[in-house]
């Protein structure tokens, strides 16, 4: 496997494998011109990832497994959608995570973007951003609130 | 922007394949009917701007180590 090092947001210079780039062919929303990410772990005990743009070294989404924080969540995700991204409606392959929003100061008012998921394939090395047609979805699902209300496994 | 004038029950053909069709007009709200390929997607608009706008507040987030003290005081598991 072929190293490439690699400028990033959070962390400087990091070696990545090429091998784990993600092509993201219709970028994220509202940054439709980046098209190719590498996932970054926090840290070893962390929830949480960096989707790292590897086109701007200061674009980076900071992304959870939204199992972690609401463990019934099931995108409302048209099947041709996942068809049209990925060839095929197999489900096996595909990892979701959800973009985390922290405001800057204000970390307690963290939310968690439940009706813009991203479904990555790991395997076909692509992603995208998708939207859940689920009217209880929202952009702005404060994540300590569900904690509170015992929404945790 | 195109801006067309229609009544109910007709419609237009945006492309080859995707027909817009006036449904119901009651008050300000106007019922569109939509016919278009599997592989095109219809979202409302506002659906797509909240994502676009969510996604650029996302882009500034900032990952401190109180935010990693919140959540262990609020007892997230830390992995699966």
């Amino acid at each position: 496997m072929k190293k490439t090092t690699i400028e990033t947001r959070h962390f400087g210079s990091t070696e990545i494998y090429e091998e784990e780039i993600i092509n993201f062919p219709n970028g994220i929303l509202a940054f439709e011109q980046y098209n190719n990410f590498v996932i970054l772990s926090e840290g070893e005990n962390s929830l949480f990832q960096w989707l790292q743009s590897l086109e701007d070294p200061g674009l980076a989404f900071l992304i959870v497994d939204p199992f972690y924080i609401k463990p019934d969540y099931v995108p409302d995700v048209l099947a041709n959608e996942i068809e049209n991204l990925f060839g095929s409606t197999r489900l096996d392959h595909l990892t979701l995570r959800c973009i985390i929003t922290i405001p800057p100061n204000n970390p307690d008012k963290m939310t968690v973007n439940m009706q813009g998921p991203l479904i990555i394939s790991t395997e076909k090395k692509l992603g995208g951003q998708f939207i859940s047609n689920n009217d209880s979805h929202h952009v702005r699902t404060p994540v300590l609130e569900l904690v509170e209300a015992g929404e945790i496994a | 922007m195109l801006v067309l004038s229609r009544k109910i029950n007709e419609s237009i053909i945006v492309g080859e394949n995707i027909e817009i069709l006036i449904v119901e007009i009651k008050g300000d709200q106007v019922k569109l009917g939509i016919n278009a390929p599997k592989s095109v997607s219809v979202y409302r608009g506002e659906i797509y701007q909240a994502i676009q706008d969510e996604n650029k507040e996302a882009a500034k987030s900032m990952l401190t180590d109180d935010v990693g003290k919140l959540l262990q005081k609020k007892k997230i598991p830390k992995s699966r």
